[in-house]
């Protein structure tokens, strides 16, 4: 929309003076680009369902969450500047209309470009979320629907022609009907009825200017025409007519001033603004309220906004943004009357009466109905009345005088009493149920009985009183900044001795200095502290006890209290050096502070305070200002705020956009959390804590205003991060969210890779005992091999021998005795035995080295059996007797077959030499089988004679023979001749 | 006393001639038929039926072992005896248990090769202890404990003393018997334990029929 700035309706704002309005001015929180807004041309206002705040400027988008605003423009992608309207369209999801071709979606804080379709090309002016949902949307070019990223273009013809309806601004919707009007550059000229079902404009008012079009909670049409107010006939509206009735809430007429925008709150209450005076609010009761313009001189009331919170934003095109939480506080100019002297005290501990001595020393006497000001003929700080008398008091003089009747304007005292060195005197009085009056001055407490002083009771010098009062024991209770509390009996029986001190308080108040007090209607003695804020005590049975402490850890505005004042609900106001506050007491008794100043940004020295009867309550200040606080509404406003998550930044950038629970990796361990929640009452006091659970914290972290949770150096691990927010100074409850994220493990601390190498070493592992295995089984397989090849080859050696030579022989040796047997020559005959016995003997050679060289016949027991059997024939043989005595079993021990022949050899020859040379008539051998072999070979005959016939070769072979497998021959004649011959057994298992 | 019919399976010419020769000359035997191999053998012995056949052991192509396994159905009454160089040799052992009753070494003098025959032919088993020794220890690990029962006192004592490899005089001086006795005791042994084999048994049954 190009706007023509409101020349047209600036003409109407001129009308509206309401002067007796004015007396009043409500403070305004003032938002400008210092604070954070993107642009101070502010056009329009809209709070999203989370309750952010979205101003649209001309110089781009703000979003504002109460934490933070976040800017929206050209540079981060915004198509234009210039923005016409903003729609929630979905969870965090909004459509923003900006004043070109084209459509931004701000999804979850991020600006994005919608994308369209080709021919989807309009300048949206204004969103309307239908109640089906479906979205609207009145452009330049005319009526559009959004539907699925695309521009549908409705229908809307003003003419039979079918003149399209253009330059739409404002929409608004009744049922099946779509209510809109032109923008600016129609002069807002025209409104027009369509039906969203048969799609046809079905009513038009072609010349009504309209300036605001509103549905109402109730769903009633409101238009503000340049002279009035108007509702939308709906009967009329059903049938498709347009039909303008006076708005059905009656207190709005008449309506004489020109109407601007309108707006209903949470309450269905109308505001309208009124030209440059501001807005006023049409309440339920009927009254009104007016909210005088921040800016009187150029107020530019076309658009506010009432949030949900019940809180006015008044958007400014050049200064900004203005919020006025609420209208409870307002600062009143019209409460001295014509007097602009300045106050110089107030005396205001009476609801009915409020008297304030001005500096021109004219008295103001204020009770809830009117303002009366007297004249008085001294000068006077203070004054005080009871049912009888009026007293008065400067520093060091007191008067007394009579009440003023009600026609009379003047004040006519006398001086009765004075102390020139004293001062604070008056600062208090007390009326006793006696019908005495107590004061005090700095060195004494003193009774008044009418004008005479009737008792004193010295006090500390040093010491300074702030507060007295009677307790309903009849009891003076006079607190002082040293002393503390100090209970007092009184005496009217003996008026020289009318206070007696009965006790004494002082160390209750923990050094934190009284500086005020006030009694609520419990009893409760309130005290203001210069320390220590606000306590409670309770003072029952002759103890003080103290019930209550408020300082600013609980939300006070200020640890120094200035004032008190306690309204008829028991609520107490508490003003502080730099602000007021209220103690607000629920109906079970558990009190809340609430700011009443420090939300609208004042900040003021409150000096005295006045609950009036209408329990609104009176501020002054020590610049000489007055608020005015209205009493404590007991309807609140339905709203929680919720905690919400802006922004995650990881390692410094922002994370777009994320699942739940976010999976971050090794390195991304430096998380921001951007925390809001938007509440507005008093944004800055949203505090804010968290607890990070993984991270080995129990602790929840101190409450604080910063909104940004700083995560450093996290280890990988699972996390949730638990935000709490505290509305402090509202009834609203804490809010509380909680969210899950996950840093992963670098791949080499993974219980994956961990396993994996685990498998893999295990793997290697059997890879190598089974590599180192197979080698040496393939060791050994070669090794037997090559001994395999070595036996087979021996043995095939052995089999050649056998049956080759061994047939060669019998052959031989049956030749032989062929020829034996057909010579008839005795040589041959002889020659042919001498073949046949030679070549047997070649035979029983050979058996014997076949038999020793087959393995089959390597047994211990082979050998001995082999060699008993030879023996036994050789000896019947050669017709010796022979014995042999074997063990009765024979281990199983594996001899080789070069021992077996040595062995079996070495017998033979001793066999041999024995039937050759012993003449013996028998042998015997015994075998004995321990770790040795050891045959024992005996004969019969004549011995062995040492000097031999050339035998020593025989002999020598034979020890040959045994020492070559390690044994022992040993020969000794003893009746015979006996060998002895040793063979170690075990050390023949060679492998 | 009728003729021992006798056939010769022996490849070397030189020794089946001698053989010949040798047992011709003696009216005690007549040589039915000789053979120079196996499987002529294998084919013709059947029809000869002979009381004893000599087998050569080491034959080209089919060997006497095989060719006993052979033939012994077809000739159910002959007596085979291996004819070997060497008596310390495992195909001995193989052919007596085969089925052959005893061997005849080469070496042997041409008057013992006669005795030997009779002692065949008169039931006795020609062999050497040391040969005897490890069949019969072969027959009694084969054979159940229970079945050397069927041994007589002194067949039990013989194969005792046959055990610890004592020669057949030796066992014949300590058990004071003759020598000959030592053989048939050892002959009817080894013949029980070989009945026992029921293939045996069956294989004579059938030879019977």
């Amino acid at each position: 929309m190009q706007i023509l700035k409101y020349i047209s309706i600036s003409a109407y704002l001129f009308f509206c003076a309401i002067s007796n309005l004015t007396a009043q001015q409500y403070p305004f929180v003032h938002y400008t680009p210092k604070d954070g807004l993107v642009n101070s041309r502010v056009r329009k206002a809209y709070q999203d369902s989370k309750g952010r705040m979205y101003f649209m400027t001309f110089g781009g988008l703000s979003m504002y969450d109460g934490a933070r605003f976040k800017n929206y423009t050209l540079q981060n992608g915004l198509l234009s500047d210039l923005v016409n309207d903003v729609l929630e369209v979905g969870e965090d999801s909004l459509l923003v209309a900006v004043n070109t071709c084209g459509l931004n979606m701000l999804v979850r804080g991020q600006l994005k470009k919608m994308p369209l379709a080709a021919n989807s090309c309009a300048i949206i002016n204004q969103f309307l979320k239908s109640n089906d949902g479906t979205v609207y949307a009145t452009a330049d070019e005319g009526l559009y629907r959004i539907k699925q990223n695309r521009f549908e273009k409705l229908p809307a013809f003003i003419s039979p022609q079918k003149d399209p309806a253009v330059y739409l601004g404002l929409i608004a919707e009744y049922k099946d009907f779509l209510i809109f009007t032109t923008n600016d550059l129609r002069h807002y000229t025209g409104l027009y009825l369509y039906n969203k079902k048969t799609n046809a404009v079905t009513d038009i008012l072609p010349q009504l200017k309209v300036f605001s079009l509103k549905c109402d909670r109730k769903g009633i049409v409101w238009i503000s025409t340049p002279d009035k107010m108007m509702n939308l006939d709906t009967a009329a509206l059903a049938a498709g007519k347009l039909v303008l009735i006076k708005p059905y809430a009656s207190f709005i007429q008449p309506a004489t001033l020109s109407p601007g925008n309108i707006f209903f709150n949470l309450h269905n209450e109308p505001f309208i603004s009124s030209g440059s005076t501001g807005v006023t609010r049409y309440m339920k009761d009927g009254t009104t309220l007016h909210i005088s313009s921040p800016e009187p001189s150029d107020f530019v009331g076309e658009n506010f906004f009432i949030d949900s919170e019940d809180i006015l934003w008044i958007c400014h095109d050049g200064n900004g943004v203005y919020k006025l939480p609420d209208t409870k506080l307002q600062s009143v100019t019209s409460f001295f009357g014509e007097n602009k002297s300045g106050v110089k005290s107030v005396k205001a501990d009476n609801p009915d009466s409020c008297w304030i001595t001005m500096n021109n020393g004219q008295v103001l006497l204020h009770t809830s109905s009117k303002t009366k000001a007297f004249s008085i003929s001294y000068t006077i700080h203070t004054l005080h009345t009871n049912n009888k008398q009026l007293y008065a008091a400067d520093y060091h003089k007191l008067y007394v005088g009579p009440i003023p009747g009600e026609q009379e304007n003047k004040i006519r005292l006398k001086q009765i009493l004075t102390i020139p060195d004293s001062s604070f005197l008056g600062g208090r009085f007390v009326n006793d149920p006696y019908g005495n009056v107590i004061f005090f001055e700095m060195r004494s407490i003193g009774v008044l009985h009418n004008d005479k002083l009737l008792f004193t009771f010295p006090s500390d010098f040093y010491d300074l009183i702030e507060g007295m009062y009677m307790n309903s024991d009849k009891e003076l209770c006079v607190v002082s900044r040293s002393l503390g509390l100090q209970v007092f009996s009184l005496h009217p029986e003996n008026p020289g001795n009318y206070l007696t001190k009965k006790a004494g308080f002082v160390k209750e108040f923990e050094q934190a200095s009284p500086r005020c007090i006030t009694v609520d209607n419990n009893g409760i003695l309130w005290a203001g502290t210069r320390y220590h804020g606000l306590m409670g005590f309770e003072y029952k049975n002759n103890q003080l006890t103290k019930k209550y402490h408020f300082q600013t850890q609980n939300g006070l505005t200020d640890n120094f209290i200035t004032s008190l004042a306690c309204d008829k609900n028991d609520n107490i106001l508490i003003g502080t050096q730099t602000g007021l506050d209220r103690l607000l007491k629920s109906k079970d008794n558990i009190y809340r502070i609430e700011n009443v100043t420090k939300g609208n940004n004042i900040f003021s020295y409150i000096t005295n305070l006045w609950a009036d009867a209408d329990n609104n309550t009176f501020a002054f200040t020590n610049a000489g200002l007055v608020y005015k606080v209205e009493p404590v509404k007991t309807t609140a406003v339905a709203y929680q705020p919720q905690l919400l998550i802006e922004e995650i930044k990881v390692n410094g950038k922002v994370m777009p956009d994320y699942n739940t629970p976010l999976q971050l990796q090794h390195l991304q361990r430096n998380i921001t959390f951007s925390l809001a929640a938007p509440a507005f009452l008093d944004e800055k006091q949203v505090k804010f804590s968290y607890l990070l659970s993984g991270s080995g914290t129990k602790e929840w972290s101190d409450t604080s205003v910063v909104s940004d949770i700083n995560l450093l150096n996290l280890s990988p691990g699972k996390y949730i991060l638990q935000a709490k927010a505290f509305f402090l100074s509202t009834a609203y409850a804490p809010s509380q969210i909680e969210f899950s994220f996950v840093i992963l493990p670098p791949w080499w601390q993974t219980w994956w890779f961990r396993l994996l190498i685990g498998l893999f070493t295990i793997a290697l592992l059997v890879l190598l005992i089974r590599t180192y295995y197979n080698r040496k089984l393939e060791k050994q397989k070669n090794l037997l091999e090559k001994q395999q090849v070595v036996e087979n080859e021996r043995t095939r050696i052995a089999a050649d021998i056998h049956d080759d030579l061994g047939a060669g022989l019998s052959t031989i040796r049956f030749l032989s005795e062929k020829v034996k047997r057909n010579s008839f020559s005795d040589v041959t005959k002889t020659d042919a035995e001498k073949i046949v016995t030679n070549s047997n003997e070649l035979v029983q050679k050979m058996n014997e080295l076949i038999w020793a060289m087959n393995e089959k016949n390597d047994t211990l027991e082979d050998l001995l059996f082999y060699t008993r059997s030879y023996a036994a024939e050789y000896a019947e043989e050669n017709n010796l007797r022979f014995n042999m005595d074997l063990p009765e079993s024979v281990p199983e021990v594996i001899i080789s077959g070069e021992v077996r022949r040595n062995v079996f050899l070495t017998v033979k020859e001793v066999l041999h030499n024995i039937v050759k040379h012993a003449q013996a008539k028998s042998i015997s051998i015994v075998i004995s089988i321990n770790k040795n072999l050891l045959i024992v070979l005996k004969d019969d005959g004549i011995g062995f004679a040492e000097n031999g016939k050339g035998d020593g070769n025989g002999l020598r072979n034979m020890q040959k023979r045994i020492l070559s497998v390690g044994g022992s021959l040993e020969i000794t004649n003893a009746n015979g001749v006996e060998v002895k011959i040793a063979v170690p057994l075990f050390q023949q298992q060679r492998v | 006393m009728p003729q021992i019919k006798i056939c010769i399976v022996e490849d070397l010419k030189e020794v089946r001639d001698g053989m010949t020769s040798l047992l011709t000359l003696d009216e005690r035997f007549e040589v039915l038929a000789t053979f120079a191999d196996a499987e002529k053998a294998a084919d013709e012995l059947p029809a000869w039926q002979p009381d004893i056949i000599i087998m050569d052991i080491n034959l080209p192509g089919m060997n006497g072992i095989e060719c006993i396994k052979k033939v012994k159905l077809q000739c159910p009454a002959s007596q085979f005896i291996m004819f070997t160089i060497y008596e310390d040799d495992e195909k001995v052992f193989e052919a007596l248990t085969a089925g052959a009753s005893g061997y005849l070494l080469k070496k042997t003098p041409l008057g013992k090769i006669t005795d030997s025959l009779l002692e065949l032919h008169s039931g006795g088993s020609p062999m050497s202890t040391q040969i005897a020794r490890k069949v019969i220890s072969r027959l009694q690990n084969d054979k159940p404990s229970a079945e050397i029962k069927v041994l007589s006192p002194r067949e039990n004592e013989v194969l005792q003393l046959l055990a610890k490899g004592l020669l057949y005089k030796e066992i014949a001086d300590k058990l004071l018997i003759a020598t000959d006795t030592v053989r048939q005791h050892i002959h009817r042994i080894y013949e029980k334990l070989h009945v026992q084999n029921r293939t045996e048994a069956i294989n004579k049954a059938y030879g019977r029929n």
